[in-house]
């Protein structure tokens, strides 16, 4: 009898662990979704915990410097949690799977700021933002207004609100021709900075040089991009095509995909690449084979024009093409005729969780100061002084075993950046917020000690973008959508594809199109009129 | 009456034999109740599966299982009183295994007639609904009827019960007629006691067996998630609805199936024979310094990653002046304009089957060497006295001898078959994803090809990619039993 109590009680004590494992993920959450931010005096926050990428400086890149300054320039008492970038979103979807691992502040990419934001986990910001600092300053840029407007998505209850604030424009790509192809096919320069082009001159242009290099001119990152904007990086071919789906001017959303402007623009591919101006292979290009491509010393593999992104990449473009002792003069073309404004993607954005006791606090103290115009937006543009960068006269030293040292010398008070703490062979050039993408400028009197530090390239390529540039407008989630989106974007990127390797023809990759997920896409616009 | 065992004639009423100790009447089973373990586990799966379900195949969602049920309490305690039915079975305690199995019969009964059940409409809005009145009153004009997970779980506690009158394992094992008291203490002991006689060795297994319970099992609870709508925090029943979806609507799922059992099993076939062609021209050079230097050679592609060569095969397959081959075929004028190899559906499957005999066959090579090294050199000479040539004593005495290895590791890749990934990820793009889509490579795109990942409904692939590839392996088994005389598993 003994024994079988024993075994029992074995049996038992196994039993409940296996419940135990059962029971996880079961419980039925009743949190209300996130309420408006109230008028009520806010506090300053208690302890709270931070969660994002490493967009802002890495642990083993000199984090805990910045981590104590901001702490004494905020007098915030803050966590950072700092998984991994490659798995940052397996990290953050874990973390929301109990109100313990939520964080209270949380940096959220726009395909998931609007997901978390329509399932209730995102504290409503819109009045925080309206009585913040930062919007009363005066401070913000002219296109500040539109990047944010852009961050009001659908709420639990359907509403739209801010979720989300971004301190940063998000940045998009514009198209560089290489002045030497420029000047090997007979083209002058004035022919094309600063002039817009419409797509017969342009694309003249480009079988021009093709002719002149006996090969393609273009070698795109894949023939449509899997990320919003999609169009970005052929846009003179797409114009204004529209890959997914939108609202149009009478306010209804409709499939951009099956409308005759895509059609159009598929056709401009297939000549294109059939005419040798766009690379085959740009089927199977990342993004770094497409560099490489523009880069490259190989004359029979080399691209001349490309569409990239701006800013901080048009110096980095023309750096690396004069490392490889190319000609690194770029012009960086106005958007043609047709296509009417580069687009610019939906920023990250911060966001506080509906798990944070007092957003309010947490929002005016911490989000808000971002842009301070001061001390913490300096820390959020350049990382903490004296470990990525400094004002004293000192020799800076890069230091790189096979190819010896570089050495630079400052005076006293002339902002430079120091070597990066996890390479020192290679200076720090940003924190999380560019400084060329910063939504504010520095208070008067205050003057941005990293001005002089930005490259004059980066900085005109990032004004140029800013005036040629619209931001992209964000699509509502649904379930519909959520639940389709995949497999419709599948059989789109695959009607790409064979159109413009010349293995379809427009009209059978878009009779294709319908008969595969025309009836999901038919759902998906249901969902999203209703 | 006489004892069993040694033939004594035994006094009445005796229990046991004075002679020999043998216990008088029935004699005990000691084999584990196949079919009891079968029906649990059957009823264990039932308590997934709807038991009451909307009629409207449209709304196929709206269904109710323990997995909804407004007391969750229930759901634990009849997936414990099975639990401990299985594991009663496990220590051959069959008899009372019964009685918790009966405990979960009437929790289901309980549960199904007198617990509410919620009807999700989103998130955190739902209906309280009695199954009984679903049934007989319907719901906002929609009519209900018995779900099949009654009729599984029902079919599972009846196996479950009947099962332990039941030993069909008996029949698989031979009288060995031998009397028990002669046999091994280990064969003799019971189950506790010989846990503890070896208590040592169970002592060196733990680490084993929690590292397999925390990484292999653990996980394997997830597979719930199968079953429901995936909200973050808060995925809700929906029953059937995923499978349904996955058979009936999904446009690419049976496409991403044909492809994964299409590349698999010709990359198998290929890679199989091209490994027993090498190994046979490999053991046929008599230079050991050349044969070394060769066998390396078809070695070394193996340790390259899959991205390297497929970075390596895209360059030198490409439509462009770099495309070494291309080129070549243009120079020889066999084609007039390139190829592309990696962007045509025409060629993807023939240039995947390619990369993989070039990358993998070096490395099949080396049991199918071992097995041609431990041929006796005697039959060989044998059958070159007898006047044998080269083919000939190939065709006699090579190959019969490599029969066996080549079934055998034809059968151990043939289970594997649906693990297909990453030799197709890497070479695969937007052009060809009709032909090169495979299951894994399906659910990839669909949990991170966009923000809102639809766990639901890819644990839900998953299981029946999981279940396609335990039919192969026990498939497998059964062909490993029939060719080799043992068992894989």
């Amino acid at each position: 009898m003994k024994k079988t109590i024993k075994k029992l009680t074995a049996v038992g004590l196994t039993l409940t662990s296996v419940m135990g494992l059962v029971a996880c993920g079961s419980s039925n959450d009743s949190n209300a979704a996130g309420g408006s931010s109230s008028s009520k005096e806010v506090t300053k926050p208690d302890k709270f915990t931070i969660m994002c990428d490493s967009t802002v400086v890495t642990e083993t890149n000199g984090a805990a410097a910045f981590y104590e300054q901001l702490k004494t320039a905020t007098g915030l008492d803050f966590q950072w949690t700092r998984p991994d970038h490659s798995g940052y979103y397996d990290a953050v979807a874990n973390a929301f799977n109990s109100d313990d691992t939520m964080p209270d502040v949380i940096l959220l990419s726009s395909d998931y700021y609007a997901l978390y934001a329509s399932n209730g986990f995102l504290w409503n910001m819109t009045d925080a933002w309206n009585s913040s600092e930062t919007k009363k300053s005066g401070r913000l840029i002219s296109t500040a207004d539109n990047v944010l407007s852009a961050l009001m998505v659908n709420g639990e209850d359907g509403t739209k609100a801010m979720y989300g604030f971004s301190p940063y424009r998000g940045n998009g790509c514009c198209t560089y021709i290489k002045k030497a192809w420029l000047d090997a096919a007979g083209i002058s320069t004035a022919d094309v900075e600063g002039k817009t082009l419409d797509f017969n001159t342009y694309y003249g242009y480009l079988k021009q040089m093709a002719a002149n290099k006996g090969h393609y001119v273009i070698s795109a990152p894949g023939f449509i991009s899997n990320e919003a904007p999609y169009t970005n990086y052929l846009p003179e071919f797409y114009q204004q095509a529209n890959y997914t789906f939108y609202k149009n001017s009478s306010g209804q959303y409709v499939d951009g995909f099956s409308e005759d402007k895509m059609k159009e623009a598929l056709q401009r591919i297939q000549t294109a690449v059939n005419d040798g101006i766009i690379d085959k292979e740009s089927v199977n290009n990342s993004t770094s084979n497409a560099r490489d491509k523009f880069y490259s010393t190989d004359a029979g593999s080399e691209s001349g024009v490309f569409t990239y992104w701006a800013g901080t990449w048009a110096n980095t473009l023309k750096t690396q093409l004069a490392t490889k002792g190319l000609d690194n003069e770029l012009i960086a073309i106005k958007p043609i005729q047709e296509l009417g404004t580069y687009v610019e993607r939906i920023a990250p954005c911060w966001c506080i969780t509906t798990a944070a006791k007092n957003p309010e606090g947490i929002f005016k103290y911490f989000i808000d100061t971002m842009l301070d115009g001061g001390d913490v937006q300096t820390l959020w543009e350049y990382g903490a002084k004296g470990t990525h960068w400094d004002t004293k006269a000192e020799t800076v030293t890069l230091a790189k075993d096979d190819e010896g040292k570089k050495t630079k010398t400052y005076e006293e008070g002339q902002f430079h950046f120091l070597p990066q703490p996890e390479s020192p062979d290679k200076l720090m050039s940003k924190n999380h917020i560019d400084p060329i993408l910063a939504l504010a400028k520095f208070q008067d009197g205050k003057e941005d000690p990293g001005a002089s530090a930005m490259t004059e390239t980066a900085k005109a390529n990032g004004d140029f973008f800013a005036e040629n540039s619209t931001v992209a407008v964000p699509l509502p989630m649904t379930t519909a959508l959520s639940e389709n989106i995949t497999d419709i974007n599948t059989a789109r990127n695959y009607v790409i594809s064979q159109v413009a390797l010349g293995y379809m023809t427009v009209d059978e990759g878009m009779n294709y199109y319908k008969t595969t997920v025309g009836s999901l896409a038919d759902t998906v616009l249901k969902s999203l009129n209703k | 009456m006489q004892c069993k065992s040694c033939g004594t004639e035994l006094p009445k009423k005796a229990k046991v034999c004075p002679k020999c100790g043998e216990l008088v009447g029935k004699q005990k089973s000691d084999n584990l109740k196949v079919i009891a373990v079968a029906g649990l586990v059957i009823a264990l799966i039932g308590g997934l599966l709807p038991f009451v379900q909307n009629t409207d195949v449209e709304l196929i969602s709206d269904a109710y299982s323990f997995m909804n049920i407004d007391v969750p309490a229930m759901w634990y305690l009849y997936m414990l009183a099975i639990v401990v039915s299985l594991v009663l079975l496990a220590v051959k305690k069959d008899m009372f295994s019964i009685i918790p199995t009966a405990i979960s019969g009437i929790i289901f009964i309980v549960s199904f007639v007198g617990m509410n059940f919620r009807g999700y409409e989103s998130r955190k809005l739902y209906n309280l609904h009695s199954l009984t009145d679903l049934l007989s009153n319907g719901y906002e004009g929609s009519s209900y009827s018995v779900g099949c997970g009654v009729y599984v779980v029902i079919i599972g506690l009846i196996l479950g019960i009947a099962g332990c009158f039941i030993d069909i394992m008996k029949y698989f094992k031979k009288d060995i007629n031998v009397d028990s008291k002669y046999m091994t203490n280990s064969i003799n002991r019971k189950v506790w006691s010989k846990i503890y006689y070896h208590r040592w060795f169970y002592v060196m297994f733990l680490p084993v067996l929690i590292m397999i319970l925390l990484f292999n099992y653990w996980p394997m609870l997830g597979c719930r998630y199968a079953f429901t709508k995936y909200i973050i925090r808060s995925p809700y029943y929906v029953g059937l609805l995923h499978f349904n979806t996955m058979f009936t609507n999904d446009v690419f799922f049976w496409d991403a199936f044909r492809n994964t059992l299409l590349l698999s099993i010709v990359k198998l076939i290929l890679n199989t024979g091209a490994a027993v062609i090498i190994s046979l021209l490999l053991n046929e050079i008599t230079n050991l310094a050349f044969k070394k230097t060769v066998q390396t050679i078809v070695y070394l592609p193996h340790f390259m990653s899959w991205v390297v060569v497929a970075s390596i095969f895209r360059l030198i397959l490409s439509v462009n002046s770099s495309g070494m081959i291309n080129q070549m075929l243009m120079g020889m004028g066999v084609i007039d304009n390139p190829i592309f190899f990696l962007g045509d559906v025409r060629y993807w499957r023939g240039t995947f089957f390619f990369i993989n005999v070039w990358k993998d066959t070096g490395w099949g090579t080396i049991l199918f060497l071992a097995t041609l090294s431990g041929i006796s050199p005697d039959l060989y000479e044998a059958a070159q006295i007898d006047g044998a040539n080269r083919w000939k004593r190939l065709i006699y005495i090579t190959l019969p001898a490599l029969a066996n290895t080549i079934i055998t590791v034809f059968i151990l890749n043939l289970a594997k078959v649906m693990n297909l990934f990453e030799s197709v990820f890497v070479t695969m793009n937007d052009a060809v994803v009709n032909v090169s889509n495979v299951l894994q490579t399906y659910v990839y795109r669909k949990t991170f090809g966009s923000g809102n990942s639809d766990y639901g409904y890819t644990t839900a692939v998953g299981l029946f990619k999981s279940f396609v590839g335990m039919i192969l392996v026990l498939g497998c088994n059964y062909a490993s039993k029939k060719v080799r005389g043992r068992g894989i598993v």
